[in-house]
């Protein structure tokens, strides 16, 4: 809350005359702005939560000690600071892209209002159903002002364009709206190689085979519509997909620099429980992977989401067009290689995203646009709030699976360069080849899905519950200490 | 070769431009506490406070969006661990134990 009192302590202390009200008005917008910012986030992770919209003294005890305000008034307040920085900042776009302008401001209420939006409609519990299509409507709107400032664009240039978004030093400025912007002249990094290299300090994140199976073919036809798409092993499965893909996990042709010497990457089972492992954050060359060394820029808004956020809002509210589609997914798709269904939104329910992740979903667009989302988006932080506002928190308990395994003991050649990289099994063979890494798949944590082949699965004996009290986060156990008042969220009670 | 006796008055003469040149800040007062007058009289001063969001406001949330958040989703196999209080799962955080702060990805303590 520290934070918070140094927005508020701006707030109310800028208003001295010797400074024009139109300058200090956009310095309080982008004041407001950092409030608004703060408290959506609070918004999604605890819902109800004391608002202040001024420093507090020690002396003021009864607002120190005050209840929470509910999730109404906390969003309607988020709006209202949202409003007062878009019509008071004066920037409309700043070049290094690490400033906070007019059009970040509309782009950031796009995002807000969606969350809102989609909560209200599928949060039915919370029985605001009546006010979703109220948001929906502001989420297009704002989105509606991004497009049409006609500042921004999808990035097309390189030969890897979605993923130079994400490993570029300065922020690409045609795409990128908002970034955390590293800098080698001023020694500011950060440690993505670190955190997706290494197998102690990082999580050794791994991509599912459930969400790899949802990148499409180049065609634009489903991956999981090809005939024994289940049984296809790694180098096989990852041909001729959706060239986002290629730009998200280690395959194919990938390759890293050691000493300035280019060598094949294949996927790292030192590393990655399912052989899905990711490039989207990491910088190629290994000088980068052992500490804080990283110098691309961290993106914190682009046009992709905006676009995305257009798209859903509209379906969602059923005002979805073809032109719509062409301007927003179609857009993205033709971006990543995708040579089908790019000009009118679809008309037919794709069985796999709705049967493994959106039973309840019977609209096809809306069906499409989450399964962009999530491969537009994925390792940029929206995730989980978008299964928050859905109530899809149950996909949590999917199991862990990874790539399809033949047969035990058979050494595979992961990236097709005719070099063995990876072999499973369950009795340790007698004399191991030279460069394969061996992988024991006999007992948990890492077994096959039909014990001698299948997918590999990682901790299948570890069960994952979900409970819908947990779309909340608990109150914390020292804030309830402080304010009791605060109460804890239902179903965290101890 | 320059001369001693001239590399002396070339010195004396760098000693006293750098005197001067800080004189502006040498003569300042030192004070104790920063006023309002000092940050919120020129738009100098209202640009360096709101910088200050950045870092204060975006910095925690960045780092909680990076390393936390958006891991914790069906698309990754990841682990959760309250700090100190034992393996969590996605999906099966323990009550009471803290909230959201407190959380740390960890994936090393399991092994």
């Amino acid at each position: 809350m520290g934070d918070l009192r140094n927005v508020n302590y701006f707030i109310q202390n800028c208003n001295n005359p010797a400074v024009p009200a139109e300058i200090r008005n956009n310095y309080i917008g982008l004041a407001k702005f950092f409030r608004a910012y703060f408290y959506f986030d609070k918004l999604v992770r605890f819902g109800d939560v004391p608002w202040y919209n001024k420093p507090l003294d020690v002396g003021d005890t009864t607002l120190l000690y005050k209840g929470r305000d509910s999730r109404t008034v906390i969003m309607d307040s988020i709006i209202a600071d949202l409003d007062f920085a878009a019509s008071h900042i004066t920037d409309i776009s700043d070049a290094s892209r690490s400033q906070v302008t007019k059009t970040v401001v509309w782009g950031f209420k796009s995002r807000v209002c969606l969350f809102a939006g989609t909560f209200r409609k599928y949060q039915t519990t919370y029985k605001l159903g009546s006010s979703a299509d109220k948001y929906l409507k502001m989420a297009a709107g704002a989105a509606d002002s991004v497009i049409k400032s006609g500042i921004y664009s999808l990035n097309t240039a390189g030969d890897q364009p979605y993923r130079n978004l994400f490993i570029s030093e300065s922020p690409v400025s045609s795409e990128i709206m908002l970034a955390d912007v590293s800098s080698v002249s001023l020694a500011k990094y950060n440690d993505a190689n670190w955190y997706f290299t290494s197998a102690t300090y990082g999580s050794r994140f791994s991509f599912t085979r459930t969400f790899i199976n949802t990148y499409l073919m180049r065609d634009g036809k489903p991956f999981t519509d090809l005939p024994g798409h289940d049984t296809m092993v790694f180098a096989s499965e990852v041909k001729n997909r959706d060239l986002r893909l290629q730009q998200t996990i280690r395959m194919g042709d990938y390759q890293r620099i050691s000493g300035g010497n280019k060598v094949a990457a294949p996927p790292a089972f030192s590393y990655t429980y399912t052989g899905y492992m990711p490039i989207k954050w990491t910088l190629d060359d290994m000088y980068y992977d052992g500490g804080s060394l990283n110098t691309n820029s961290v993106t914190l808004m682009r046009y992709a989401e905006i676009l995305l956020n257009y798209a859903e809002a509209k379906a969602e509210l059923g005002t979805l067009t073809d032109q719509d589609w062409q301007l927003t997914v179609g857009a993205l798709r033709a971006r990543a290689g995708i040579t089908g269904g790019l000009d009118a939104k679809p008309t037919a329910i794709d069985a796999y995203m709705q049967k493994t992740y959106f039973p309840d979903v019977s609209d096809p667009a809306i069906l499409e646009i989450r399964r962009e989302r999530g491969i537009e988006l994925c390792l940029e932080g929206f995730r989980m709030d978008d299964l928050i506002r859905w109530k899809h928190g149950e996909l949590l308990e999917l199991p862990w699976n990874g790539f399809y395994v033949p047969a035990l003991n058979k050494p595979l050649d992961l990236n097709g360069d005719g070099v063995l990289d990876v072999s499973f099994y369950t009795t340790a063979p007698s004399s191991k080849l030279s460069g394969v890494t061996y992988i024991d798949v006999s007992k948990q944590p890492q077994t096959l899905s039909n014990g001698t082949k299948g997918e590999l699965h990682w901790l299948d004996n570890v069960p994952r519950v979900w409970h819908d009290y947990q779309y909340l986060y608990p109150i914390p156990y020292a804030d309830l200490q402080v304010n009791p008042d605060l109460k804890q969220n239902p179903g965290w009670e101890e | 070769m320059m001369k001693s006796k001239n590399k002396i008055y070339l010195c004396l003469l760098g000693l006293i431009l750098v005197g001067f040149s800080c004189t502006k800040q040498l003569d300042q007062t030192a004070v104790s506490t920063a006023t309002k007058d000092a940050v919120f009289s020129s738009e100098d001063g209202l640009k360096l406070y709101t910088l200050s969001f950045i870092i204060c406001c975006l910095a925690s949330v960045i780092f909680i969006k990076r390393m936390l958040l958006y891991l914790i989703s069906e698309l990754l196999v990841v682990f959760l661990i309250i700090s100190g209080k034992g393996l969590i799962h996605p999906g099966k955080v323990v009550a009471g134990v803290g909230g959201f702060t407190q959380c740390e990805l960890f994936y090393s303590e399991l092994q």
